[in-house]
């Protein structure tokens, strides 16, 4: 399979019937997709999960694709569209599992504790500013694509993110003068 | 802690790996099993159509069948039910005839 092929081939070969197609998408889009996830749910297993669900449904709804070349977009898309539902039936759980973690012997590192932060400072943001400083602070991704993606108006974006990074800034700055 | 470079640093605590065989097994192994259903149902309702097909018309089919045996003889009946076997035994074996549904895979 040739390194330089674009997602555009990649699922014209998939809608062929190409697993290796498929598993060649999986294997360039899993990383920013499970980032993405992660730091909007807040939960590595959750996100994780999530991110299987996400790729089984993108298989399966890649016929409606109408721009091939912006499968990215529409794989995040589908996938802020999914976590809003899958984050219910989750948050049962975490609740679960976090009591469950309760009762276990602390041994964070000082990595777990600054994560730990970051995810109680994400967490603090509304879920659009979340999911915009995910994509494009942490992501790299421009205003446009998030906007795209997310359908979200490019001034919303933009907003969310000036106001998202001071926020976290902020809170973060606080954690640490703490 | 502050600053834009802060800010990314942290983040980076984040990052999932960027190659991950288990990730991408587990997600093609789902996909495998979404097909095998998906292929399942289709090949169901298929033989749910003939059945109901052969059902609806089984009087006039057995009339047509019975009409042809009696015109092709005991050596026709044989050529003919030679040339089914092999045509379905060379479709499975090899699968270079494109069948509907496909029954192995």
């Amino acid at each position: 399979m040739n390194q330089a092929q674009t997602d555009a081939d990649l699922v014209s070969a998939s809608l062929a019937g190409s697993d290796a197609a498929f598993s060649r998408l999986v294997d360039r889009h899993q990383q920013a997709l499970r980032s993405f996830l992660r730091r909007v749910s807040g939960n590595e297993a959750d996100a994780d999960e999530l991110a299987q669900e996400v790729f089984l449904a993108a298989w399966t709804k890649l016929k409606l694709l109408r721009s091939p070349d912006k499968f990215r977009s529409w794989l995040f898309g589908m996938a802020w569209s999914m976590n809003k539902t899958f984050r219910r039936s989750a948050a049962r759980r975490r609740a679960r599992d976090e009591a469950w973690q309760d009762l276990q012997p602390q041994t964070a590192t000082p990595q777990d504790e600054l994560r730990l932060a970051l995810n109680k400072a994400m967490a603090e943001l509304g879920e659009d500013q979340r999911a915009v400083v995910a994509l494009c602070l942490a992501g790299g991704w421009t205003h446009d694509e998030a906007s795209g993606a997310l359908d979200i108006p490019l001034g919303t974006v933009k907003s969310h993110v000036s106001r998202g990074r001071a926020r976290l800034e902020q809170i973060l700055g606080d954690g640490h003068e703490r | 802690m502050s600053g834009e470079n802060a800010l990314d640093s942290l983040f980076a605590l984040d990052e999932a790996p960027a190659v991950d065989p288990t990730f991408r097994a587990g997600v093609m192994r789902a996909v495998a099993q979404r097909r095998f259903r998906i292929e399942l149902a289709i090949f169901a309702a298929s033989a749910l159509f003939m059945l109901i097909v052969l059902f609806l018309s089984g009087d006039a089919l057995m009339a047509a069948i019975t009409q042809i045996l009696s015109s092709l003889g005991d050596v026709g009946i044989v050529l003919v039910i030679a040339g089914v076997v092999a045509f379905l035994g060379h479709a499975i074996v090899t699968r270079t005839i494109r069948l509907p549904v496909r029954v192995f895979s």
